[in-house]
């Protein structure tokens, strides 16, 4: 969508934004262990890497399920 | 029902979490892991030492590589990781849970049950019993021992994380409990399953390859995630990097890691489709195992500083953790690109898997349970760490001695797969392994030292460390920030979901993909192979009783670690040791013995290679027959000799023989058309130029002192370390007398090099004699310049002429007959009416060395002991007919027959093998193939027809990638006529379409008589 937000869609993508950065630092501990967690986040290279990944394997499924044909 | 406020109030008010934990259980548990993590290393180093030491704790049959090396490889899983696992969950599982560990008690029985299966296991594959699957060798008794233990374990474990008063249930406990489930259900799987479920051997190997895996895969790692996971925060003082990292890493793992297992026998019978699957899902756990790494070392973003300059007990604790986590990276990423096809061609069977497992299980593990240790000793023993600089030793010798070997071994993998590749003789690859090997032990020397460190100094810390202050032990353990008051898992990290869906609905899921499916192809269970000869479908008997005890022997003395038993169709393995291997071959194989590993040659072609005396030679020590060989002595497969005569096989050994020929017999007589030795250079080898032979000769000197000596002996008269076990006796080289010549001249005349470049390269069937094809073609010339320096004869006489050998006639019904008349007139004396050598009593005859000798019988396949030596290929006996068997009663022909005469014999001598070999073949159940029964079968309409619609089609999705033999031998029955082709492989008649029809027909076919002599009977020899 090229339009411009309005304010009150400016102020609500705004807002989302803060939730969500406030979400990936969103820290959980659990206490008797003493260990502490962050919500955090997956990075988007390891995205790629994932979609990569299954878009090859699915490649390589397809043309190497039968074996190659022996003369 | 309290709620969650009173429950955190329980926790951390009265009961403190240090109360959580009994240190004393915890501190038993890590004194044995620290017993352990000593011992099984070392275990290691010695099996090392074998390598380039042979004889290295050689004469005992407990300390054999054979039963050490299982003793090495189970007692680092389960005694140098395992026991520090269980015991970290001791301490781990009540702090995650903020409950004490349910029948916290037990835990004591199960330590000393626990050391009870390692010390029990370990003396029994010491002793033999050897259940044959790697990483589940252990006897049963062992295994039910074991499981009881891990049973017992996953319900303490259970029971606290269900009842856990913590709301959070951490990334560490999904591994944890995950762990234990996919591990008591795998252990049925390799233990119940894989050796008493009647099944042939491919659906062995296939369900093995799962197993293998299995422990690896879904007990090493998740239980190593799961301390990496929990100490490295608390050691960093750090929070977890990423909750959602934390999720895609476990259920990445989940889903994938159950399928990968059937890498490890790649290019083997296994159906190709599991193979496929197996690769890409080896390649997709490159998702969790970043993600896990981008975690952990998230987690220690900025903390590197603390952790580096630290040198307190957590800052050793950090370093040993993410030195883990670094070798995780290297030796994951290692292991999915080695599942590919063209990696796995060059890689696999070398110590590049070697490297990828230490990268793996010690390098990544081992060192995560290492820093585990470090953390909570201080915390369980109260005291401070005795030495900071034992630690940093400890570290840098682990760095470096790791990183040495790893590299090392990855580096011997590629080197020997490409000499391999490029067709280099195996016993030359292993000798240029040695020098690696070395260095290996001084790595391995180098890691075990860092462990003694470690070692003393834990035991330090114990006895002399500085206690821990009233005021810094809480301090250790406090609890860094309050939590929210209502946070819950969500239901992808609920206890139940991680139970049921990762721990057990994957793991169903890819057993049945790729251990079920594959069993229920017919392929994998029909006794039937093509046959290597005629390409038509035979059957394959089981075993003998002797070949049964055999493979009993060959599985107690580990022979399966070192050989496998599979050719492959790539790298040229065809050529080095003969056909493909069919899944057919394997029917009656459980366990299986496909192996991992190549330290010597595969043995799956190795029937008929060699007489039963120079296997004899060669168990007794290795190194008379083939100096280079690292193979240990087997002086126990031998009667008691008190020192006189010749060793002889006990019961043992000549079951082991009998199994050993056995190998690769299946498929019928291949041997004989094998054109590694069929198609040699000899035939056109260049004498001009010869008088250079003199340069030849440093390199052949080389060449004999290696390959030759043993039998021949260093002056070259037969009477080598091992040639008082063989039979007949090896060539006495001084005596200038050869059996296998082309010269005319009498049977004494000397060969030419042609001739003994074919004898080298062929070999003798029958005999000690293998063929010599691996070596290259030069090392041959060579070293036939240097066997004629042992007779005076190649300085004052000359070999004669070749003979010439006419154009090949048609094979006709007549060209038989005439053959058969004058082989009854001639040859039957000593032949035998029917060719089989029995025409003379035994012992009537001698050579010119004095040994008995038997006319060979003609019938008889490729290898078998008293059949034709060089072959039924008709130039060959064309040549022996004229030229007669050096020193043998076995006369020169030459004159005597017309060419036309001589062909004619041979053809009949070649139809005597072919009728033979038919027979046999007939006997293995060679038929007209038949369409094969169908699948379906029902007399309920709707169920008949529910089959054909839905179970057929799914079955024949399934075949589709089957096994290629299959399909390759459909083809050849539609081809060809096995008769036509048995003849094809021995007469050039064939190649030029001139073979008389009738002679090809199916049935025997039957020659007519003759009147006429023809001989002349004035030159009969």
């Amino acid at each position: 969508m090229n339009e411009k937000l309005s304010d009150k869609e400016a102020i609500t993508a705004e807002a989302a934004r803060a939730s969500a950065a406030e979400h990936v630092h969103f820290v959980y501990t659990y206490e008797s262990a003493g260990i502490t967690e962050q919500e955090g986040s997956v990075p988007v290279w390891l995205w790629i890497v994932v979609v990569l990944l299954l878009v090859w394997g699915a490649y390589y499924l397809v043309t190497y399920w039968n074996p190659p044909v022996i003369a | 029902m309290p709620d969650q406020r009173s429950r955190n109030m329980d926790v951390l008010g009265s009961k403190a979490d240090t109360d959580l934990v009994n240190k004393d259980l915890v501190r038993a548990w890590l004194w044995w892991a620290i017993a352990w993590m000593t011992v099984f290393p070392l275990v290691g180093l010695l099996v090392s030492i074998k390598f380039h030491s042979p004889d290295f704790l050689g004469e005992t049959s407990w300390l054999t590589f054979g039963r050490l090396r299982p003793v090495h490889v189970n007692g680092v899983i389960f005694g140098a990781f395992s026991t520090p696992v269980l015991g970290l969950l001791y301490y781990l599982v009540p702090r995650l849970c903020g409950r004490r560990m349910y029948q916290e008690h037990w835990g004591w029985w199960l330590l000393a049950g626990w050391n009870l299966f390692l010390v029990a296991g370990s003396l029994s594959l010491m002793m033999g019993y050897n259940s044959g699957f790697e990483a589940g060798e252990y006897p049963w008794p062992i295994n039910i021992l074991r499981w009881t233990i891990l049973a017992l374990v996953g319900v303490q474990v259970l029971v606290t994380m269900f009842k856990r008063r913590e709301p959070g249930f951490y990334v560490a406990l999904w591994y944890t409990l995950a762990a234990l489930v996919w591990t008591l259900m795998n252990l049925v799987l390799g233990n119940v399953v894989l050796p008493y479920v009647p099944m042939s051997g491919i659906s062995n190997a296939a369900l093995h390859g799962l197993y293998i895996h299995y422990v690896v895969g879904l007990w090493i790692t998740p239980a190593g995630l799961a301390l990496m996971y929990y100490f490295l925060p608390l050691a960093a003082k750090a929070p977890l990097y990423s909750h959602r990292l934390s999720l895609l890493g476990f259920w990445a793992l989940a889903f994938f890691y159950p399928f990968v297992g059937t890498h490890h026998y790649l290019f083997s019978p296994i159906p190709y489709h599991n193979q496929t699957i197996a690769i890409v899902t080896s390649m997709l756990l490159i998702i969790p195992v970043w993600a896990v790494i981008t975690n952990l070392f998230g987690t220690a973003k900025g903390r590197w500083g603390a952790i580096i300059g630290g040198e307190d007990a957590d800052s050793y604790a950090a370093k040993f953790i993410l030195l883990a986590t670094f070798f995780y990276l290297v030796g994951c990423f290692q292991g999915s690109t080695e599942a590919l096809r063209r990696v796995q061609e060059l890689t696999h069977f070398s110590d590049f898997v070697i490297s990828h497992s230490h990268f793996t299980v010690f390098a990544t593990f081992v060192l995560a349970a290492v820093g585990s240790m470090y953390y909570v000793w201080p915390r369980v023993t109260g005291r401070r760490l005795w030495s900071a600089k034992l630690a940093s030793w400890h570290l840098w010798l682990t760095i470096a001695g790791t990183t040495l070997m790893l590299v090392g071994l990855a580096a011997q993998g590629f080197i020997q797969g490409s000499m391999l590749e490029y067709g280099a003789n195996f016993v030359d690859s292993v000798v240029e392994m040695k020098p690696w090997w070395v260095t290996r032990t001084l790595a391995g020397a180098t890691m075990d030292a860092g462990f003694v460190l470690m070692a003393i100094n834990l035991v330090m810390t114990a006895r002399d460390g500085v206690p821990l202050g009233a005021a810094e032990e809480p301090a250790l353990e406090r609890v860094s920030e309050a939590r929210p008051a209502i946070v819950g898992a969500s239901w992808y990290s609920r206890p139940s979901t991680v139970f049921i869906v990762a721990g057990m609905a994957f793991f169903f899921l890819a057993v049945v993909i790729q251990g079920i499916l594959p069993s229920i192809l017919p392929q994998t269970y029909d006794p039937i192979v093509a046959a290597a000869s005629t390409g038509q479908t035979i059957q394959v008997a089981d075993y003998t009783p002797l070949e049964r005890k055999g493979r009993q022997v060959y599985i107690r003395e580990g022979c399966w670690y070192c050989h496998s038993q599979y050719v492959r169709p790539v790298t040229g393995e065809d050529l080095r040791w003969g056909p493909v291997a069919q899944a057919g071959e394997y029917v009656y194989d459980q366990p299986h013995l496909l192996s991992t590993r190549r330290i010597g040659p595969d043995l799956s072609r190795v029937g008929r290679k060699y007489a039963d005396s120079w296997h004899a030679a060669h168990h007794w020590d290795p190194r008379n027959v083939v100096p280079d060989s690292i193979m240990p002595r087997f002086p126990w497969l031998f009667k008691e000799t008190d020192g006189k005569g010749t060793p002889e096989y006990n019961e043992d050994g000549q079951a082991l023989v009998a199994y050993l020929q056995r190998l690769g017999t299946s498929i019928g007589d291949w041997r004989e058309a094998f054109v590694s030795t069929r198609f040699t250079a000899g035939a056109a080898l260049q004498e001009s130029g010869m008088g250079r032979a003199q340069d030849l000769l440093p390199r052949g000197k080389a060449v004999y002192l290696r390959r030759c000596v043993g039998c021949h002996g260093e002056k070259g008269d037969g009477k080598g370390p091992s040639a008082p076990f063989l039979n007949p006796k090896p060539r006495d080289f001084t005596s200038g007398v050869f059996k296998f010549r082309s010269t005319s001249g009498g049977g004494s005349t000397l060969p030419l090099d042609e001739d003994l470049f074919i004898t080298v390269s062929h070999g003798l069937w029958g005999t000690p004699m293998p063929p010599w094809y691996e070596i290259s073609v030069q090392e041959r010339l060579a070293v036939i310049q240097y066997i004629k320096t042992f007779s005076d004869r190649w300085k004052t006489d000359q070999p004669g002429a070749a003979i010439q050998i006419p154009d090949e006639p048609a094979v006709t019904m007549e060209s038989l007959a005439r053959g058969k008349q004058q082989f009854d007139t001639v040859c039957a004396t000593c032949h035998g009416a029917t060719g089989q050598g029995d025409g003379l009593p035994p012992g009537t005859l001698s050579d010119t060395w004095g040994n008995p000798v038997n006319p060979a019988n003609l019938t008889l396949p490729a290898g078998a002991p008293g059949g034709v030596k060089l072959g039924h290929d008709g130039r060959h006996l064309y040549r022996t007919i004229e030229t007669g068997v050096g020193g043998t009663p076995m006369p020169p022909f030459a004159g005597a027959f017309t060419p036309e005469q001589t062909w004619d014999l041979v053809h009949y001598v070649q139809s005597l093998r072919v009728d033979a070999h038919i027979a046999s073949l007939r006997q293995a159940g060679l038929t007209t193939p038949a369409q094969s029964a169908s699948f379906c079968t029902s007399s309920v309409p709707w169920l008949l027809a529910a089959c054909n619609k839905v179970v057929l089609p799914v079955i024949e999705f399934c075949s589709a990638g089957g096994p290629v033999e299959a399909k390759a031998s459909a083809i050849k029955v539609q081809l060809s006529d096995s008769r036509a082709r048995i003849w094809a492989s021995l007469s050039e008649a064939t190649d030029h379409q001139q073979i008389d029809p009738q002679v090809l027909q199916v049935d025997q076919p039957k020659i007519p008589v003759i009147e006429t002599v023809t001989t002349r009977k004035a030159k009969l020899p």
